[in-house]
């Protein structure tokens, strides 16, 4: 069933213990079981008499795949490999945990989130012209759970002069139902209508919000050769517009800290655009320690579906960081980092967006 | 069958009313995840599809109150209890080997206090120690205490195996940088050892629980010094004619001052590792070292090294390779450059004076070489005192029987040859990594008649034999 790349990975991983420190999810929960070892050792031992049964499979679905592990590797084993296979035999096998299958059924559906699509997001996209030269890929988060962020972007790209869209109806990008059953033929079809539906706008350039969409449009998208225009994250884009004049932001006057999102740190290795956004507005940024490539996650977007309670402590962890530093100011640059960090209520830490801040700005 | 299934159900709803219900696991799942540490016996044994040694129980306490309460109920039940704290010791110390319960002390990770008046940090023992040093880090302070496991294992694995870590030469090993302790005993009192490490007050309490690998009590707290961190760090590598001079050398330079790094290699892992990872190929023995702290002095101190190694002349390798060393420094023990499974090798770490170090380096090789075809033998010395140093000695055998029960036994004759070509000859059973399961049996050839003081303490605080039975000779 396991490919023998994932083999491979989870043969070096089983008896490898040096990534411990960084897994946001073993740091929480202070189980052995999560960490990229004992999710190696469980794979290795399915062909060594010992099968992966239906609690090995919800030991599998505790995992961000937030990469800290795969970056941390000094020889580039990847964990997150033998780790969507083993979801992928989850579904095949019938072991997916029962608080995970209901998440895969919505996901199949279209959308993991339960929430209903914002109406007032959706009466902006409606006045949208079907066609323009940039469209905007805004992501389920924003679409759900943080519209303003979505205006906030499409407001920006406004104010630049830029022709661009979204679209009325927004197919998932296949990057959540990736997550949850591996990157199989079906996740694959997701992807494709939605490449066809982003297509039809004509658009050259996608601009894409949230970071599991953005890394997944631009790398697995890619690996599937499916191609519809130039996919660049919405920080980098809004940073050029910065960078061309086409923005002119007011000063703002703040002092505050930033959380890098960790798929676009880790697996675009892009840092510098959100930081060039926060330099045009002129607010002093104080750089966490776990910053850029080394950035913590805040438990991303499935596993707040899944296992809300343990990714509420993975963001929890990621605002003792502020609160460590001293910081009273966090910045996001994604829907999901803003709406796992904001959804915690913290008296003591504000939660601002990145693009929000520059609209106001603006 | 069914009894054990009643009782076993009666002693997990005892343990979850203890720790919560949800940090109480039966799982087969999680038992296995448990089933395999560092040590090469249970790699090898899990490898060839053998059941590994599982726990009835794993408990996972969020605090030394509840470990107390595990505690006072594994007593009352005669449960063995093995501390867990990053399964990454090499020494089989964290398997059930008796069943019973997993002490699982990760949930215990809490940052306690940082004080930067009297430059200490203290922290629950669960906490992984990158964690820790991380937090000294970002108020610009180190504990300096970096192994290679520093990622991996907990503060508290460092405490019961008497850890070290690469800078030790200058800024000691754990049981130097702990201030003071919180020990929850087997019958469940909580004590503390005394608020400072220096003192008149009797023996040392601290150092009685440091090492003790989890058969006298579970370290719940612990304080450490912090150190500023220097101003600069000057590495520098050498190659020596042959690993006497080196040792000549390493010798004189350790007692005229203290580098923070300084590692020699024998010609056998300078012809291998070395080469390998940081592509030294040269016949001789390789030594990189460092030395820290204000530049005037860091400097001054190069000065004299460089005095010191022409005298054996050694070769200049220029300030490239440490660095690279430094660089690659766990490189070194992630998959691909660490030896693996189907190999069989072992750390053999051991320390004794200068006067007999290299006596105990030839009988080691000797020991292990002559007497076991197939196996070869490298070493290197990376912890120096100003009366001797230790050897990190490794065997290596790249072809082991197929047969898992032949090949523990064939590992425990090359140990046991090994280990006691070290004792016979002034060394110690082990230097930084513990005695565990692996090294239990010889720890009373090791201290001899001495060994009943060891036995006596046991008896005294764990009369029931609770705690992590089979280890460390107890």
């Amino acid at each position: 069933m396991f490919t023998k790349k994932a083999l491979e990975q989870a043969d070096a991983c089983r008896f490898c213990w040096m990534c411990r420190h960084v897994c946001p999810v073993g740091q929480v929960t202070g189980k052995e079981s999560n960490n990229a070892r004992a999710k190696g050792f469980l794979v290795s031992m399915d062909g060594r008499g010992a099968q992966l049964d239906e609690t090995s499979m919800e030991i599998m679905y505790e995992c961000a795949l937030c990469k800290a592990c795969t970056n941390d590797c000094a020889t580039g084993y990847d964990p997150a490999i033998f780790i969507l296979e083993a979801r992928t035999k989850a579904v095949v096998d019938g072991l997916v945990p029962p608080n995970v299958q209901p998440v895969i059924d919505r996901a199949l559906a279209g959308c993991m989130y339960a929430e209903a699509e914002d109406t007032g997001l959706a009466a902006v996209i409606a006045k949208l012209p079907a066609q323009a030269d940039v469209a905007v890929y805004l992501g389920p988060v924003a679409r759900r759970k943080q519209p303003v962020i979505g205006m906030a972007l499409l407001s920006l790209l406004e104010k630049a002069g830029v022709s661009y869209t979204a679209l009325k109806e927004e197919p998932q990008s296949g990057a959540d139902l990736g997550d949850l059953v591996g990157y199989v033929e079906d996740v694959k079809k997701a992807a494709e209508k939605c490449a066809a539906a982003l297509k039809e706008t004509g658009a050259g350039t996608i601009v894409v919000l949230d970071e599991n969409d953005a890394v997944f449009m631009k790398h697995q998208w890619a690996e599937w050769g499916i191609e519809c225009g130039q996919i660049v994250t919405a920080t980098s884009c809004i940073a050029s517009l910065i960078k061309d004049g086409k923005l002119e932001p007011a000063a703002v006057e703040l002092t505050a800290c930033y959380h890098d999102p960790a798929r676009i740190a880790r697996d675009l290795e892009e840092w510098e655009p959100a930081r060039a956004i926060i330099a045009a507005m002129g607010i002093e940024l104080h750089e966490l320690f776990h910053n850029k490539k080394g950035t913590k996650s805040t438990g991303g977007g499935m596993l707040h579906q899944t296992s809300p309670q343990i990714a509420a402590q993975v963001a929890e962890a990621r605002m003792n960081d502020i609160r460590f530093a001293e910081e009273s100011v966090v910045i996001t640059s994604t829907p999901t980092a803003f709406d796992n960090l904001s959804s915690l209520g913290a008296e003591d830490v504000e939660v601002k967006d990145l693009f929000i801040l520059l609209n106001d700005a603006c | 069958m069914e009894h054990r299934a009643f009782m076993i159900n009666m002693i997990q709803s005892e343990l979850e009313d203890a720790v919560g219900v949800e940090n109480v696991s039966v799982r087969p799942t999680d038992q296995l995840v448990y089933g395999v540490d560092y040590f090469w016996v249970a790699r090898m044994w899990a490898d060839k599809a053998q059941e590994p040694p599982k726990p009835d129980f794993i408990v996972r306490p969020g605090s030394a109150e509840e470990v107390s309460k595990v505690l006072k109920i594994a007593n009352y039940y005669k449960i063995p209890v093995q501390t867990w704290g990053g399964g990454s010791g090499s020494q089989g110390s964290a398997l059930a080997m008796a069943g019973g319960i997993i002490l699982d002390i990760k949930r215990m990770n809490k940052l306690i206090d940082i004080n930067l008046e009297d430059r200490t940090i203290t922290a629950e023992t669960g906490m992984v120690f990158q964690t820790l040093e991380w937090y000294a880090n970002q108020k610009g302070y180190s504990i300096m205490h970096i192994p290679s496991c520093l990622t991996c294992g907990t503060i508290g694995g460092a405490l019961a195996h008497r850890g070290i870590g690469i800078f030790s030469t200058k800024y000691g090993k754990i049981d130097d940088q702990c201030i003071s302790l919180e020990v929850v005993l087997p019958n469940g009192d909580i004590i503390n050892t005394l608020p400072v490490p220096k003192h008149a007050a009797g023996p040392d309490l601290m150092q009685m629980f440091i090492g003790s690998e989890g058969t006298l009590g579970v370290i719940s707290k612990a304080t450490f010094k912090l150190v500023e961190m220097p101003e600069c760090r000057l590495f520098r590598a050498f190659l020596f004619k042959n690993f006497t001079d080196g040792l000549n050398a390493c010798r004189e330079i350790v007692q005229a001052m203290k580098p923070s790094i300084m590692r020699l290699f024998d010609q056998a892992e300078t012809a291998s590792i070395i080469k390998d990872v940081l592509g030294v190929e040269r016949d001789g023995a390789f030594m990189n070292l460092a030395v820290e702290g204000t530049e005037t002095i860091a400097n001054m101190e190069m000065e004299k090294i460089f005095e010191i190694c022409a005298k054996y002349e050694a070769e200049d390798m220029g300030a490239e390779y440490g660095e690279k060393w430094y660089e690659n420094r766990i490189t070194f023990f992630y998959p691909g450059h660490i030896m693996n499974n189907p190999q069989m090798f072992g750390t053999m770490d051991t320390v004794a004076t200068f006067s007999n170090i290299e006596k105990i380096y030839w009988a080691m090789k000797h020991a292990v070489e002559d007497n076991f075809p197939g196996v070869r033998f490298i070493a290197h010395c990376s912890h120096w005192y100003d009366w001797g140093t230790m050897i990190y000695d490794r065997f290596i055998m790249d072809e082991p029987p197929e047969d898992p029960e032949e090949a523990i036994r064939l590992h425990n004759q090359i140990w046991n040859a090994g280990v006691r070509a070290a004792m016979e000859n002034g060394g110690v059973i082990n230097d930084h990594h513990g005695v565990g399961l692996k090294l239990s049996r010889l720890m009373k050839e090791q201290y001899g008649p001495a060994m009943q003081v060891l036995e006596g303490l046991k008896k005294s605080l764990d009369p029931n034999g609770i705690m992590n039975p089979f280890k460390l000779g107890l």
